[in-house]
C-alpha cells in the first residue's frame, strides 16, 4: 500500500511541474466556478421573475369583485413553475419545458413559455453550467492527465525497474489512477469551496434536502471522476505508446460524450414515436365525447345522471333540487375531463420515459449517460420532475375548478343563474399555488439503472486493474 | 520523384489505413443517418400539416351540426370554432430542424383574445430537445472537424516522430510540397465524403439544385476549409502530435461547445423575457376586468380600434355575443404593450445571435443552414405574425354579423378568410456568411503556409 502511495504522490508531483497541465486545470477550474456563478444568477433572475408574477396572480386573485363562481373560474390561476435550488448546477431538461400553466375550467393546458421559445438557434449549442464542466471537460482534461502515465514510464524505459523493486503491477496502475484522480479534485475543489461558501453566506440557508443532494451530486460526480482516471490509466496500460493511448482515449471521449448520446436519443424517439399536438387533441376530444357530453341534453351518461338525481331527492324537475343542478353537472364533467387528460398525459410521459429508457440503458456502455441522468434528477431537472410540477398544477386545478363549483351549487340559483354573484369573500378561502419540491428519495426512485451503471463501471474498472497483466516492454 | 507520381502513391498510403477508412464509412453511414432522420422529423410534421384541411373540415361540420342552422345559431358556433393555420416547412428543412421541434407549426387559433393562444408549445420530449438532433447540420458542424483533426493532426509530426523526416528531406522533393500533398490528401478525402453525403441528401430528400443548395455546398466547404487551415496552422507550429491533437481539441471545444454555451447563458441574463409572463397575465385581467365593467365602456373602447362598427347598436342590458368579442379584443389590447415589447426582445436575441454568427465558425455555419432551412427564431416570429393577421381578419369577417342589435343575415361560409403564409420575405445572411467563412478559412490558410515557408527549408 506504501508503494501505491509513493506512486500517486509521484504522480501529481510529476503532473504539478507540467506547465501546459496548469493552464488546462486552471482553466477549467475557472470556468467551473464562472459557469456557477453565472448560472446561478441566471437562475435567481428566472426565480424572482417567476415569484413576482405568482405573488401578481395571487393579489389579483384576491382583488376580484363578487363575481358567479363561474366566472372566477374561468378567470383561472397560473400556476409558475420554480426552478429547482440545485437546478443552476444543471439545468437539465429546464430549457426545453415550460415555465407557467393556465388553470381554467373544462381544459388542461400544458405548460407553455420554455426558455427555448425565446432562444435564437444559439440554445443547439447546450448551456453553460457546472454540470457541462464536469460531465464533458473534465474527464478530457483527466485524459489528457492519463495518457502518458504508464507508456510514458514504458518508453523510458523506467517501467522494468519499478518492478524490479519489488512494486506490483497492480500497485503501479492504483497509485496511477489515484495520482490523476487527485488531481482531477485539484481542479473540482476550489470552484466546489467557493461555490458552497458563496452560497451559504450569500444564499442563507440551505435545507436538509438540498444538501443531501449536494452530497449525492459530489459522490456521484466523485465516482464519474475515478472512472474516467482509471480509463486514462488502464488504457495507457494496454497501449504500446503514448501517441495511440492519446488517440484511443480522444476516440473513446468522442464515441462517449457526442456520439452516442445524441444517437441513442433520437434513435429512442424513432422507435417510440410520440404522437402530435394535433393527434394528442383529437383523441383528447374523442375520449370526452365518448364519457359524455354535459352540453347534450341527449347524453346517457348525464341524462342517467340525471334520472338517478331526481330519484334520488324524489323531485321531478331539476328546479326543485335542493341545490344547483348546472353546477352540479359541471361537478361531474370536469371529474370527467380530468380523469381523461390524467390517462391521456400519463400516457404521453410513459412514451416519453420509454424513449429516455433506450439513453438510460445506454449509460450501462456509457458512464457520461449514466452521470447526465443521476445528475439532471438530483439537481431537480429532469422530465420526471417537470411531470411532477405539472400533476400538481392539475391537482391544484381540478380542487380550486371543483371548490368554485361547490359554491355554485349551494349559493347560485338554477333559474336566472347567469345574473347572480358570489360574494367576494369566498376568495380569500383559495390557498395560492405553491409547488412542493420534491425529497431526494423520490428524485432517485427512478435511478437504479443510472446509479447501477455508475457503480457497475466502477466495479469492473477495478477488476480489469486487478487483472491486467504487465507489458513491459 | 515528382508530384504526378507521389499522388497516387500516398493516396494508396492514405487510404490502405484500416482506420482511415473505418472513419470514411462512418462519417458516411453517420451521415445517412442524419439525412434519413431529418426527413423522419419533417415528413411527420408535414403529415400533420397535411391532415389538417380534412381536420379544419370535420370539425366545422360537427360544430356546426350541434348548432340550430339559423344565423342566431351560427353566432353560437364562433366560440368553439378553431381556425387552423399552418407553417410549412421548407424543402431545406430536414437537413437543419433548428428550431422547428421546439416551436409550434400548426396553431389554431379561437375568435377569442389571440395572446392566450400564440404561444403553447409543441407536445415533444424536453429530453430529446436537450441534446439536440442528430441531423446534418449537426453532424457538419460538430462531428466534421473531429474527424478532420484526427486524420490531419499529425501530418508533419508523424514523420517527425517516426524518423522519416529526415528521409524525406533528403528527397529531391520539396518536403514542403510532400507535406501539403499529404495532408491535401487527408482533407479531401473527407471533403470528398461530405460532398458525396450532400449528394445523397439532395437525391433522397428530392431537393432543388438551386441557388439555395448551391450556398449550401458552398458554406459548408467554406467550414471544412476552416477546420482544414486550422490544423495547418497547428501542424505550422511544428510541435508533437500529443500537442497539435490537444491544441486542435481545445479550439474543437471552444468553438463548438465552451463560447456557444456561455454566450448563451449571457443572451439569457442579458436579455430576460419577463415580457412573456406579461403577456399572459394582462390579457387575462383585460378580458376579465370587462365582465365587472358597465357594458357602454367596454363597447367604447372597442370602438376606438374598430371605428367602423360604432354605427351598429349592441344590446347594452344583456349578453350579447357583440359585447362579448369586444371585451376578448380588449384582453388584446391590454397585452398588446406587453407583446410588442416580447416579440422585440426576441427579435433583439435573433439580432445578437447572428451578430454572434459573423464571429464563430461554428454558429456562422449552424445559422446558415437554418437560415436556408427556414428553422430560426425569424421564421417562427414571421408565422406568429401571419397567425396575428389572420386571427384579426377572421374576427373583421365576423364582427358585423356581431355587432348588431337586429337579427344578422346568415354567414356565408364560404368566404371565411383562409390562414396564408410563406417565408419569402425573410432577411437573408448566408451569401455574406459563406463570404466571410471563405475569407477567413483562406486568410488562415495563407498564414499556415507562411508560416511553414519560414519553418520548414525547402
Amino acid at each position: 500500500m506504501t508503494h501505491t502511495k509513493t506512486i500517486a504522490t509521484n504522480e501529481i508531483r510529476h503532473s504539478l511541474r507540467n506547465r501546459s497541465l496548469w493552464i488546462a486545470c486552471g482553466s477549467i477550474a475557472a470556468l467551473l466556478l464562472l459557469s456557477a456563478i453565472i448560472a446561478q444568477q441566471n437562475q435567481n433572475k428566472l426565480n424572482a421573475q417567476r415569484n413576482e408574477y405568482q405573488q401578481r396572480v395571487r393579489s389579483n386573485w384576491l382583488e376580484q369583485p363578487d363575481r358567479h363562481p363561474h366566472r372566477a373560474s374561468h378567470y383561472g390561476y397560473l400556476a409558475f413553475r420554480p426552478k429547482a435550488p440545485l437546478s443552476f448546477f444543471d439545468s437539465g431538461v429546464d430549457s426545453f419545458t415550460g415555465t407557467s400553466i393556465f388553470l381554467e375550467p373544462h381544459r388542461q393546458n400544458t405548460a407553455n413559455f420554455s426558455e427555448a421559445n425565446h432562444s435564437g438557434g444559439m440554445l443547439r449549442f447546450g448551456e453553460m453550467s457546472p454540470a457541462l464542466v464536469l460531465q464533458l471537460l473534465v474527464p478530457l482534461a483527466i485524459f489528457f492527465l492519463g495518457f502518458a502515465t504508464i507508456t510514458g514510464e514504458r518508453e523510458s524505459g523506467t517501467l522494468p525497474m519499478l518492478l524490479a523493486q519489488g512494486v506490483t503491477w497492480r500497485e503501479i496502475i492504483f497509485g496511477k489512477t489515484l495520482g490523476v484522480a487527485v488531481m482531477a479534485l485539484l481542479m473540482i475543489v476550489p470552484g466546489a469551496l467557493l461555490l458552497l461558501i458563496g452560497r451559504v453566506v450569500v444564499g442563507g440557508t440551505l435545507n436538509r434536502d438540498t444538501w443531501l443532494r449536494a452530497v449525492g451530486l459530489i459522490v456521484g460526480y466523485g465516482l464519474y471522476l475515478l472512472i474516467f482516471a482509471a480509463l486514462a490509466v488502464l488504457i495507457s496500460a494496454w497501449q504500446q505508446t503514448s501517441r495511440s493511448a492519446l488517440t484511443s482515449l480522444i476516440l473513446l471521449w468522442i464515441v462517449f460524450c457526442v456520439v452516442i448520446p445524441r444517437g441513442t436519443q433520437t434513435l429512442g424517439s424513432a422507435l417510440t414515436p410520440a404522437p402530435s399536438q394535433a393527434q394528442f387533441d383529437a383523441a383528447l376530444e374523442l375520449a370526452t365525447s365518448r364519457a359524455g357530453d354535459s352540453h347534450n341534453p341527449d347524453d346517457p351518461h348525464f341524462a342517467a345522471l340525471r334520472a338517478e338525481t331526481l330519484k334520488k331527492y324524489q323531485v321531478s324537475d331539476v328546479k326543485d333540487l335542493p341545490f344547483n343542478y348546472g353546477a352540479f353537472v359541471m361537478v361531474e364533467s370536469e371529474k370527467i375531463s380530468s380523469d381523461i387528460f390524467r390517462r391521456q398525459y400519463g400516457a404521453l410521459l410513459d412514451t416519453f420515459r420509454r424513449q429516455n429508457r433506450f439513453s438510460e440503458w445506454a449509460a450501462a456502455i456509457n458512464p457520461y449517460l449514466a452521470m447526465r441522468t443521476l445528475s439532471m434528477a438530483l439537481a431537480g431537472s429532469d422530465l420526471a420532475h417537470y411531470a411532477d410540477f405539472q400533476w400538481q398544477a392539475e391537482s391544484f386545478r381540478f380542487e380550486m375548478v371543483q371548490r368554485l363549483n361547490q359554491i355554485h351549487m349551494n349559493e347560485i340559483k338554477f333559474e336566472n343563474d347567469r345574473n347572480q354573484r358570489a360574494s367576494k369573500t369566498h376568495w380569500q378561502e383559495f390557498p395560492t399555488f405553491i409547488f412542493h419540491a420534491q425529497t431526494i428519495g423520490w428524485s432517485l426512485q427512478q435511478q437504479w439503472l443510472s446509479m447501477a451503471a455508475l457503480l457497475g463501471w466502477g466495479l469492473i474498472l477495478l477488476a480489469a486493474i486487478g487483472r491486467t497483466n504487465p507489458r513491459i516492454a | 520523384m515528382n508530384r504526378k507520381r507521389l499522388l497516387p502513391l500516398e493516396l494508396k498510403n492514405f487510404l490502405t489505413g484500416r482506420a482511415v477508412l473505418l472513419g470514411l464509412l462512418v462519417i458516411f453511414l453517420a451521415g445517412v443517418y442524419a439525412i434519413e432522420h431529418g426527413r423522419r422529423i419533417i415528413a411527420a410534421q408535414q403529415n400533420v400539416l397535411n391532415a389538417a384541411p380534412e381536420l379544419q373540415r370535420a370539425h366545422f361540420e360537427k360544430v356546426l351540426a350541434a348548432h340550430p342552422n339559423t344565423p342566431a345559431g351560427a353566432i353560437e358556433t364562433l366560440y368553439y370554432l378553431n381556425h387552423f393555420t399552418r407553417h410549412e416547412p421548407s424543402r431545406f428543412a430536414p437537413l437543419s430542424i433548428g428550431l422547428r421541434e421546439v416551436n409550434p407549426y400548426n396553431l389554431k387559433v379561437r375568435m377569442l383574445a389571440l395572446e392566450g393562444q400564440l404561444y403553447n408549445s409543441d407536445i415533444s420530449n424536453p429530453a430529446t430537445l436537450a441534446l439536440g438532433n442528430f441531423d446534418l447540420s449537426f453532424l457538419l458542424v460538430f462531428l466534421y472537424p473531429l474527424l478532420l483533426i484526427a486524420f490531419t493532426h499529425n501530418t508533419l509530426s508523424a514523420e517527425q516522430e517516426q524518423g522519416t523526416w529526415n528521409l524525406i528531406c533528403a528527397q529531391p522533393t520539396a518536403p514542403r510540397q510532400l507535406l501539403w500533398l499529404k495532408a491535401g490528401i487527408r482533407g479531401a478525402a473527407l471533403i470528398a465524403v461530405w460532398l458525396l453525403t450532400l449528394l445523397v441528401s439532395l437525391f433522397w430528400l428530392r431537393l432543388p439544385l438551386d441557388r439555395r443548395f448551391g450556398f449550401i455546398t458552398l458554406i459548408s466547404l467554406a467550414y471544412l476549409l476552416f477546420w482544414f487551415a486550422t490544423s495547418l496552422f497547428v501542424m505550422s507550429l511544428r510541435r508533437s502530435s500529443n500537442f497539435n491533437a490537444l491544441a486542435l481539441l481545445g479550439v474543437w471545444l471552444t468553438l463548438t461547445i465552451l463560447v456557444p454555451a456561455a454566450l448563451n447563458v449571457g443572451m439569457s441574463v442579458a436579455l430576460p423575457v419577463p415580457e412573456a409572463l406579461a403577456v399572459t397575465v394582462n390579457q387575462r385581467e383585460g378580458y376579465h376586468a370587462q365582465w365587472d365593467r358597465p357594458k357602454p365602456e367596454t363597447m367604447q373602447r372597442f370602438f376606438q380600434t374598430y371605428p367602423e362598427y360604432a354605427s351598429f347598436q349592441v344590446p347594452l342590458d344583456k349578453f350579447s355575443y357583440g359585447w362579448y368579442y369586444a371585451a376578448q379584443h380588449l384582453g388584446d389590447v391590454e397585452a398588446a404593450k406587453a407583446s410588442a415589447q416580447y416579440r422585440a426582445k426576441l427579435r433583439q436575441r435573433q439580432q445578437w445571435t447572428r451578430v454572434v454568427a459573423w464571429m464563430l465558425p461554428t454558429i456562422t455555419t449552424h445559422s446558415a443552414f437554418n437560415e436556408i432551412a427556414q428553422t430560426e427564431l425569424e421564421n417562427h416570429l414571421a408565422y406568429l405574425d401571419s397567425v396575428r393577421s389572420f386571427h384579426e381578419q377572421v374576427c373583421r369577417f365576423f364582427y358585423p354579423f356581431l355587432m348588431r342589435n337586429d337579427t344578422p343575415p346568415p354567414v356565408p361560409w364560404d368566404q371565411l378568410p383562409r390562414h396564408r403564409f410563406s417565408d419569402e420575405a425573410q432577411k437573408v445572411s448566408f451569401p455574406f456568411y459563406s463570404l466571410s467563412l471563405l475569407t477567413l478559412s483562406f486568410g488562415l490558410m495563407g498564414l499556415a503556409m507562411r508560416r511553414m515557408r519560414h519553418r520548414v527549408s525547402s
